[in-house]
C-alpha cells in the first residue's frame, strides 16, 4: 500500500493520545507515519468509540510516578536506536538474550527501518480474546503471547533495571468485529537510565518476532477484513504469498515491485494494455488484469478475488475494489525486500549443507574450493633452487602419482620410526659418523609439506641435500637430466627401503617405488639360422622410447613409438649374439614386450641423439603425439608372441597371460615433464592433469591451462596410471 | 462495474483481436524494458511531493473519507475521486520536465 493510501484510510481519525501528549507542532508528515501506530489506542476501525473512553484508559493506568515524556512512537525510537545499530547488537550479546530470530528480526529492522515500512497492525500479538470491560492489567497480560511475555518479562526483572516499569493498554474491542487484540506497550523507566532505547528496541523486535509467531493464528486481517480475503486464506494458506516471494524485486528506492522474469512487461491478459495504470495479478491463476477488467476476473472465475498489484507489491480485493491487508503478507514482502542482499550467501550455504557429507579424503578439496581457490588438494609451486627445474617438474608428477600419494600420506613411511631404525644400525655400522639423510623420510616430508594446504611455494631444499647426500655423483649446480634424476630417486627410495633387507631382485621389489613403476621386460632373442629363441626378462621403472625417424611426413606418434620399441629388430653384424642351439655366433632377431606391467608407466623419450660418427649430441625437437588414453595390450608379451605364433600356444609360454593378466592394461595419462631449450640448458615444467583439467607447474608457478595447449606438448616424459587407479582417485575427490 | 476516469476507451476484444501496438504503447514498452520508466516515475513522485500536489491530493482524500465514513471507501473510490483534479493540477514545470525527459530517453533510444 502506498502511502496515499494507507493515510486515507486512517482518515482524519486522530489519536487521542498524541493529541494530548504533543502540544508542539508536530510535521505533517510524521503524523501520518505514526498515525497508524497511535491510532492503535483507539480501536481504528470503529467510529463509535468515544475519543473519552480512549482516554479514561489512558488515565486509568497512568498511576505512574514516572516524569519521562511521551515518546511519539516506539518507531521513531527504534529508528533511532537502529541507527547505533553496532551497540545494539553489541548488547544484546552481553544480556544474552538474542535468539536467532531476533538477529534476523534486527536485521530486517536494520535495512528497512522506516517508520512507514511498519504499519500498526504489525505491532499485534497474542489472539484476539473478548474481554470484559473491567478487566485489570494483570488480566490481559495472561492472555499475551507466551513468547512475548517471556521477552518482556526477561527484560524487566533485570536487575540493572530496577525502575523499569511496564503499562499494558488493552483496548476494547469492538465486538463485532472479529480482530486480533491491540495491545500497546509502554515502557516507562527514569530518564537517567542512559539505555532505556536500547531495551525499548529489544521490546519491540519481540513483538516482531511474536508478531510472526502469532500471525500463524490469524484468520482475519486487520484493518479491513474482506470476506474474499479470509475466504482465500482459508482455502489456500499462505503458499501464494511464498511463491510470490521469489519474484518480488525491491528498487534502490526502497519500493518493493513484483517482477516476473518470464515476462519483464505485464500487460492486461484481456487487453494487452500496458499502460493502464495499476496492474493486478491474480493469486490463484497467475492472470494479470488492467482496472478495467479488474473487477470481471472474479465474476468469470469465482473464487479469483484477491490479487497482487504488481507496481507495488500489495494485496488487492477484485470483488471489493479495494486494498487488503494480510499481515503475513506484509511480513513476507518485508521479509524479501530485505533479504535481497544476503540471498546469495545464504544460497550458498544451503547449497554447501545440502552436499552429502563428503568422504575424508575429499574433504580437503572442499576446504580449499571454499578458500576461493580453483587449485585442487596438493598443487604446490615448488620453488627453483638453482638450476633445480629438473628436480621440481620430476617431484611435482611423483607428488600426484595415485600409489605414491596413497603411500606417504597414507602414513606408511614414518620418519620416527625410520630415524630409529637408522639409529640403531648406524651405531652397529659406523659408529654414527657421517650420517646420511634419509631420502624416503624427506619425501615423507615434502609430501606433507605440498598437501598441508599453504598455497606458498615451497623450498624443496631439504630434499635436495638429502638427495645430493644420496646421489654424491649428481650433486651440484648444474642443470641435470630429469630422467636421470627420477631414476636415481627411485633407486635412493629403493635403497633405503631394502637395505639390509635381502635383495631379491628389482622384479620382486616391494619397496614404494618398484611397486609403482617397475614391471618386466621381455626380450626374445631368435637365431636367425636356427630359430632359437632364448628369453630374457628384464626390471625396468620406465619404458625409453625412440622417436620415429625417417619419414618425415609421418606424425609421430606414442603409439608408433611402442610399434617401434617392440618391433622385432635385426641386430647388426658386429653384435651377433652367441646361439645356445647353434654354438655359434650367428645373426639374430631381438624383439622387446612388456611382460609385466607397473601401476604407473612412465615413457621417456629419448629426445637426446648422440651421432656416434660426428661425435656430437643434439636434442630432437619433434613432436611426438601421445593419447590422454592408452590401451597398451598389443605391447604386451602375450600378444606379441601371439602375432608372432599365430594363436598356437607353446608350453614354455603358458605362464605370460598370467602375469599381464593381474592389471589392466588401459593407462590414463596424468603428468607430462616438458623440456624447453637447447640441450645443455634448457627448462623443465610439468603438466599434471588433476580432476580431468590440467594444470602447468612450472617450479613456483601453478596455472591452468587448456587440453589444447598440453596435446600440443613436447613431452620428454610422459605417464601414464592405471585407468583404474586414475578413475579411482576422480571419484574420490569429487 | 465502475467506468474508468479518463483513460483510452477499452477495445474491444473480438474486433481487432491482434491489433499493431500503438505509438504510444511501443513507446512504453521501450520505456519500462529500459528501466527508464521506473526512473521517470521516481523522479516524478519527487516532484509532486516538492511542489505539493501529494499533500493536496492527501486532502482531497481525507475529505471524502471523512464525508463517506470511513469503512466505505475503498481505493477505487478514491482514485475515482481524484483523478480528474489530480490530472489537472500536475504544475507544468513537471509536465514539461516529464516531457524533456522522455524526448530525451527517445532521441536516446533512436539512436
Amino acid at each position: 500500500m502506498s502511502m496515499e493510501d494507507r493515510e486515507v484510510e486512517d482518515g482524519g481519525h486522530r489519536c487521542k493520545r498524541q493529541r494530548k501528549s504533543d502540544n508542539e507542532q508536530v510535521s505533517p508528515l510524521s503524523t501520518i507515519d505514526f498515525m497508524g501506530f497511535n491510532c492503535n489506542l483507539c480501536t481504528p476501525h470503529s467510529s463509535s468509540i468515544s475519543k473519552t473512553e480512549c482516554g479514561d484508559i489512558v488515565e486509568e493506568f497512568v498511576p505512574l510516578e514516572l516524569s519521562l515524556t511521551k515518546s511519539e512512537s516506539f518507531l521513531e525510537l527504534i529508528e533511532s536506536r537502529l541507527s547505533k545499530s553496532t551497540y545494539v547488537e553489541a548488547k544484546i550479546t552481553e544480556i544474552g538474550i538474542i535468539d536467532k530470530k531476533l538477529a534476523g528480526v534486527l536485521d530486517v529492522a536494520k535495512k528497512k527501518m522506516k517508520a512507514s515500512n511498519f504499519p500498526a497492525y504489525l505491532l499485534i500479538i497474542g489472539t484476539w480474546k473478548e474481554k470484559g470491560e473491567e478487566e485489570s492489567v494483570s488480566a490481559v497480560s495472561t492472555k499475551l503471547s507466551p513468547s512475548f511475555l517471556f521477552s518482556l518479562s526477561a527484560t524487566l526483572s533485570s536487575d540493572h533495571f530496577p525502575s523499569f516499569r511496564r503499562r499494558l493498554l488493552q483496548k476494547r474491542q469492538n465486538p463485532k468485529l472479529r480482530y486480533p487484540p491491540y495491545f500497546d506497550f509502554d515502557l516507562r523507566f527514569p530518564r537517567e537510565i542512559e539505555s532505556f532505547p536500547f531495551l525499548l528496541s529489544i521490546g519491540v523486535d519481540h513483538f516482531f518476532s511474536s508478531m510472526a509467531a502469532s500471525c500463524k493464528n490469524l484468520s482475519f486481517s486487520s484493518p479491513n477484513p474482506c470476506l474474499h480475503l479470509s475466504d482465500y486464506r482459508e482455502t489456500h494458506g499462505v503458499s501464494g504469498y511464498k511463491s510470490l516471494q521469489k519474484s518480488l524485486r525491491s528498487s534502490p528506492t526502497g519500493r518493493t515491485a513484483l517482477g516476473r522474469p518470464q515476462s519483464p512487461i505485464p500487460r492486461c491478459d484481456s487487453c494487452s494494455l500496458v499502460s493502464a495504470g495499476r496492474l493486478y495479478l491474480c493469486l490463484i491463476c497467475s492472470s494479470i488484469s488492467c482496472p478495467i477488467h479488474a473487477a470481471a476476473h472474479p465474476v468469470s472465475f469465482p473464487g479469483h478475488d484477491i490479487a497482487v498489484d504488481i507496481a507495488r507489491a500489495e494485496l488487492f480485493c477484485l470483488s471489493c475494489g479495494d486494498q487488503v491487508y494480510d499481515p503475513e503478507f506484509d511480513t513476507t514482502v518485508v521479509a524479501a525486500a530485505a533479504k535481497i542482499p544476503d540471498t546469495p550467501r545464504r544460497l550458498r550455504r544451503r547449497k554447501a549443507q545440502a552436499l552429502p557429507t563428503p568422504p575424508v579424503a575429499a574433504l580437503s578439496c572442499y576446504r580449499v574450493r571454499n578458500n576461493g581457490l580453483r587449485h585442487p588438494w596438493g598443487l604446490r609451486g615448488l620453488n627453483n633452487l638453482g638450476n633445480t627445474c629438473f628436480m621440481s617438474s620430476v617431484l611435482q608428477a611423483l607428488l600426484h602419482t595415485r600409489p605414491i600419494q596413497n603411500y606417504f600420506l597414507g602414513g606408511h613411511h614414518k620418519r620416527e620410526v625410520c630415524r630409529q631404525r637408522r639409529r640403531r644400525r648406524g651405531v652397529l655400522a659406523n659408529g654414527g659418523t657421517g650420517e646420511v639423510p634419509c631420502l624416503v623420510c624427506d619425501v615423507e616430508r615434502l609430501f606433507s609439506e605440498v598437501f598441508s594446504g599453504d598455497l606458498k611455494p615451497y623450498s624443496p631444499a631439504r630434499f635436495l641435500y638429502s638427495w645430493w647426500k644420496n646421489s654424491a655423483y649428481l650433486a651440484g649446480y648444474e642443470q641435470q637430466d630429469a630422467h636421470e634424476f627420477f631414476i636415481s630417486v627411485l633407486d635412493r627410495i629403493h635403497d633405503k627401503e631394502h637395505s639390509g633387507i635381502n635383495n631379491k631382485g628389482i622384479g620382486d621389489c616391494h619397496c614404494i617405488a618398484h611397486r609403482v613403476f617397475s614391471g618386466i621386460l621381455r626380450s626374445d632373442v631368435t637365431c636367425t639360422v636356427c630359430g632359437f629363441t632364448s628369453t630374457t626378462y628384464d626390471p625396468c621403472v620406465d619404458i625409453s622410447l625412440d622417436l620415429e625417424f625417417g619419414e618425415k611426413s609421418k606424425l609421430s606418434t606414442l603409439t608408433g613409438c611402442l610399434d617401434l620399441f617392440t618391433r622385432p629388430e635385426k641386430l647388426g653384424p658386429e653384435q651377433k649374439l652367441y646361439c645356445q642351439h647353434c654354438h655359434v655366433e650367428q645373426d639374430s632377431v631381438k624383439q622387446m614386450s612388456i611382460r609385466r606391467l607397473p601401476l604407473v608407466l612412465c615413457f621417456h623419450v629419448k629426445r637426446y641423439s648422440h651421432s656416434v660418427a660426428r661425435r656430437t649430441s643434439k636434442k630432437v625437437d619433434q613432436y611426438m603425439q601421445f593419447p590422454f588414453s592408452l590401451d597398451v595390450t598389443p605391447y604386451l608379451s602375450s600378444s606379441i608372441i601371439r602375432n608372432r605364433f599365430g594363436n598356437r600356444i607353446f608350453a614354455f609360454e603358458g605362464d605370460e597371460s598370467d602375469i599381464t593378466g593381474e592389471l589392466s592394461s588401459e593407462f590414463e595419462v596424468f603428468a607430462i615433464v616438458t623440456h624447453s631449450g637447447r640441450l645443455d640448458s634448457g627448462h623443465y615444467a610439468t603438466y599434471l592433469r588433476l580432476q580431468n583439467q590440467w594444470y602447468k607447474c612450472d617450479d613456483a608457478w601453478i596455472t591452468k591451462v587448456r587440453e589444447e595447449v598440453v596435446r600440443a606438448l613436447q613431452g620428454y616424459m610422459i605417464y601414464y596410471v592405471q585407468k583404474v587407479l586414475y578413475h579411482m582417485a576422480g571419484e574420490e575427490r569429487w | 462495474m465502475r467506468g474508468s476516469v479518463n483513460r483510452p476507451p477499452t477495445p474491444d476484444a473480438d474486433e481487432e483481436p491482434h491489433k499493431e501496438p500503438t505509438l504510444q504503447e511501443i513507446i512504453n514498452i521501450k520505456l519500462i524494458e529500459s528501466g527508464e520508466k521506473e526512473k521517470l516515475m521516481e523522479l516524478l513522485r519527487e516532484r509532486l511531493v516538492e511542489c505539493g500536489w501529494r499533500d493536496e491530493m492527501k486532502a482531497l482524500c481525507r475529505a471524502y473519507a471523512r464525508k463517506k465514513g470511513r469503512n466505505n471507501v475503498t481505493v477505487d473510490d478514491l482514485i475515482h475521486i481524484i483523478t480528474p483534479k489530480g490530472r489537472a493540477t500536475v504544475p507544468d514545470s513537471v509536465k514539461a520536465e516529464l516531457l524533456q525527459r522522455i524526448r530525451a530517453f527517445l532521441t536516446s533510444a533512436a539512436l
